[in-house]
């Protein structure tokens, strides 16, 4: 439940009602923000009931990252090979937008798993996008392809204005992530959440995991950065991916981790000032339930007769007593 | 980037469900239970070992604060396993468990808008009788635990009238009759302001229709396993349930025709598999018919709603009537009922009508005629999230990131400032 999932629920969900009521008489236009700043925007017309037109828009890119023609490299073949026939790519995008995609629902798969299947990778354009170079990167490292570029250090942009770098080399990535919050609370959490991390990772059972270092100042990889990048108030944390980490089946899992590394960690802090405020409240009853219980007897029984004081009845008791 | 170029998080908390989305669209993106199952073996399990190490207690409680589910997938997953317990953060309109509250939005915000809260300002919604404490501790969980850069806790009657605002040219002045899920409310509101004093809030809303229905479905007799009732019950009510104008002419109309106002439920038992069928007969018409005639449902309360509202009007200040009078607007999935806005205007012009004739009489000099009074209930198509979209449309001008509580003023003067949310110019 802590780990985020890749398809967009939002996307998702408006995906599927289009397909389980095609004749609900309505026109849509809506749109929606993801983390790290990956903004949708749906547009559906009754004259045209097949056609969803999709609009994404990308995190502005730092200048180390490049984009070509608005969009990450690669991302077009990206989208080609997962959609197929059914996406359509608009040249030039929607005003605002990096990419614009006519969706063609008549030309989904019959098959209804097939069809599930293909309208969660849809709702996951997110990771398609955005993660074609990684995803590349990876393929080359788990194919063992010797690609021209070898040992450069490569930017790729997660967050707005914001680049995590990959070190290809023969038989390793190596995957840097400057890690930078807002709020001072979220920076101490943040830092001891990595190097917990860390910790952890050397226990036993963790022994085939990318092995991952944190450090407060840039590692040896980051030699050719710009200086912009070498700044991060939690650290730098370092994953060392090898072939057995991408192969088969397992690259689409560790393409996703790695691309929301820093969303995962912003979640996980939010996550603990949730607990630790849950435990505070508890305490704090707890405590009062204490006191409450320390209370002098003699308080407690005051509270119990209010109204008719003990003082007063004796007092009338003692008149009646003495007038008889 | 800046916060304030996002559309704002627009988040409607109500008893029954919650309706969440961004600013600017016309319906919010997901319309989910307000409910949370937490996993209790973890508890268990730490009371049962209670003698034991302590760190096993420890690691146990911690993992049953982290284990938990929300809205429909809640609801499935405590029919099918009896670990998870479910609790309902809200009563009656009121946060009551402010862990599950927490945990609540948490999810919302994480798993269904997936959005960094840290990137949008927000739009909370509070029923009218909220108390302030309760508005500071919301507050201070958005201030403190999801670091929002801005927070905006608006009364949710004042954005259902926000909402009629754009269907029809009116002011910010108007009776919104909310009827939601646990509470009804009956609130005046003259230029945005909530008139407080003359609040009415009716202890009958969408929750007694379902019971009422269940129970007249178990007292005839018709074969609902237990476990299903409820549900069923509520499916039935938003199905198939109306608003009918005269209850003797409708049983008369039922006896003569019954094949063609009977209809047919037909569910799967839960545990068996099996099918079952049904017939849904009165309760069609008397499920809503409790708004208009109390006295069928229970003793406790029976003031009809047509007339709670009349009261509600009568002891508004004297120059607000009139405009009240016409612009009483519906919000709430309860007002959904086929005809309910009708059967509303009707009943309440008669008690209008009524009384104006008797002041006529009472007064001697038949010459000074008084104008008649223009009764209006007005009914749009959003009705049933007319509150959330009230909020989508005020979070999307620019004035309500003014209007907006900041984390740098949090940090300066702490919770207290989330007491009082000033009424925007958006509003008019
Ligand atoms: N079409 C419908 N017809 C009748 N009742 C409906 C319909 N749709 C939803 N409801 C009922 O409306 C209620 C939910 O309304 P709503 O979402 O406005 O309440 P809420 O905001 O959760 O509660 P509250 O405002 O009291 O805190 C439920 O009882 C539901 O069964
Ligand atoms: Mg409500």
């Amino acid at each position: 439940m802590i780990l985020l999932q890749s398809p967009s629920r939002f996307l998702l969900q408006i995906l599927q009602d289009r397909l389980l009521s095609p004749d609900k008489g309505v026109d849509l236009d809506c749109h929606s923000v993801e983390f790290d700043d990956v903004r949708y925007h749906i547009q559906f017309s009754m004259r045209n009931p097949q056609v969803v037109v999709l609009s994404v828009s990308l995190p502005i890119p730092p200048p180390e990252a490049i984009f070509f023609d608005g969009l990450p490299f690669g991302a077009i073949e990206a989208i080609k090979a997962a959609y197929g026939a059914v996406a359509q790519i608009l040249d030039p995008p929607k005003d605002g937008y990096n990419l614009t995609m006519k969706l063609n629902l008549s030309k989904l798969p019959s098959d209804e798993e097939q069809r599930q299947a293909l309208l969660v990778k849809i709702a996951s354009v997110r990771e398609v996008v955005l993660g074609a170079p990684l995803r590349f990167v990876l393929k080359n490292l788990a194919t063992k392809t010797v690609a021209p570029e070898m040992d450069q250090l490569i930017a790729l942009v997660h967050r707005p204005k914001e680049s995590f770098f990959l070190l290809p080399q023969a038989e390793k990535v190596t995957v840097v992530y400057p890690m930078r919050f807002q709020d001072s609370t979220d920076i101490v959490l943040a830092t001891s959440f990595l190097q917990e991390l860390i910790e952890s990772r050397r226990t036993a059972g963790l022994n085939n995991a990318p092995s991952c270092m944190w450090s407060p100042s840039p590692p040896f990889e980051l030699k050719g950065a710009p200086a912009q990048a070498l700044t991060a108030n939690a650290g730098f944390v370092t994953f060392v991916i090898f072939p057995r980490h991408v192969e088969g089946k397992k690259i689409d899992r560790t393409v996703w981790s790695l691309l929301t590394f820093h969303a995962y960690v912003s979640y996980h802090v939010k996550c603990s000032e949730g607990f630790m405020h849950t435990r505070m409240r508890r305490r704090v009853e707890s405590l009062i339930h204490a006191l409450d219980r320390a209370k002098p007897e003699s308080e407690k029984s005051k509270k119990l007769v209010s109204g008719k004081s003990f003082k007063r009845l004796s007092l009338n008791d003692a008149r009646s007593n003495s007038n008889s | 980037m800046d916060a304030a170029s996002r559309p704002a998080v627009v988040i409607d908390n109500g008893t029954g469900y919650t309706k969440m989305g961004y600013a600017g669209n016309v319906e919010p993106c997901f319309i989910i239970p307000t409910v949370v199952a937490v996993n209790e073996s973890f508890s268990n399990q730490s009371r049962s070992s209670a003698k034991g190490n302590w760190l096993a207690q420890h690691n146990a409680s911690v993992m049953a604060d982290l284990d938990f589910l929300i809205g429909e997938e809640a609801l499935m997953r405590s029919r099918f396993s009896t670990t998870y317990n479910l609790s309902y953060p809200i009563r009656n309109g009121q946060v009551g468990n402010w862990d599950a509250m927490e945990r609540f939005w948490q999810q919302c915000i994480f798993n269904y808008l997936r959005c960094d809260p840290e990137d949008h300002y927000f739009l909370l919604t509070e029923s009218p009788l909220t108390a302030p404490e309760n508005r500071e501790y919301t507050g201070e969980i958005m201030f403190e635990t999801f670091n929002v850069p801005g927070l905006y806790i608006a009364v949710q009657p004042v954005l259902a009238l926000a909402a009629g605002y754009t269907t029809s040219k009116c002011e910010m002045t108007g009776v919104v009759v909310d009827v939601g899920d646990g509470a009804t409310h009956v609130v005046p509101i003259a230029d945005g302001y909530v008139i407080g004093s003359s609040i009415k809030s009716i202890p009958i809303a969408g929750k007694d229709v379902t019971q009422f229905i269940q129970q007249l479905m178990k007292e005839r007799g018709e074969h609902v396993p237990p476990e299903d009732s409820l549900e069923v019950a509520r499916k039935v009510k938003e199905m198939y349930c109306y608003t009918c104008s005269d209850i003797v002419k409708e049983f008369n109309k039922y006896d003569r025709l019954p094949g063609k106002y009977t209809k047919q439920w037909t569910g799967v038992k839960p545990k068996t598999g099996a099918s079952y069928t049904c017939d849904i007969g009165y309760e069609r018409f008397l499920g809503p018919e409790i708004f208009f005639h109390p006295e069928i449902y229970g003793s406790d309360f029976i003031s009809p709603l047509p007339v709670v509202i009349d009261k509600c009007i009568q002891s508004s200040p004297i120059d607000t009537r009139r405009a009240l009078y016409k612009n009483i607007v519906l919000s709430g999935g309860s007002t959904m009922f086929k005809d309910f806005h009708r059967r509303l205007q009707r009943d309440l012009k008669k008690i209008v009508d009524a009384r104006i004739v008797a002041s006529a009489a009472a007064r001697l000099d038949g010459d000074v005629k008084s104008q008649p009074i223009q009764v209006n209930v007005a009914s749009h198509p959003i009705q049933r999230f007319a509150v959330w979209f009230g909020g989508s449309i005020l979070a999307s001008t620019p004035e309500f990131y003014r209007a907006c509580h900041t984390k740098t003023e949090y940090e300066e003067y702490g919770a207290s400032i989330c007491r009082t949310n000033p009424v925007f110019k958006g509003m008019y």
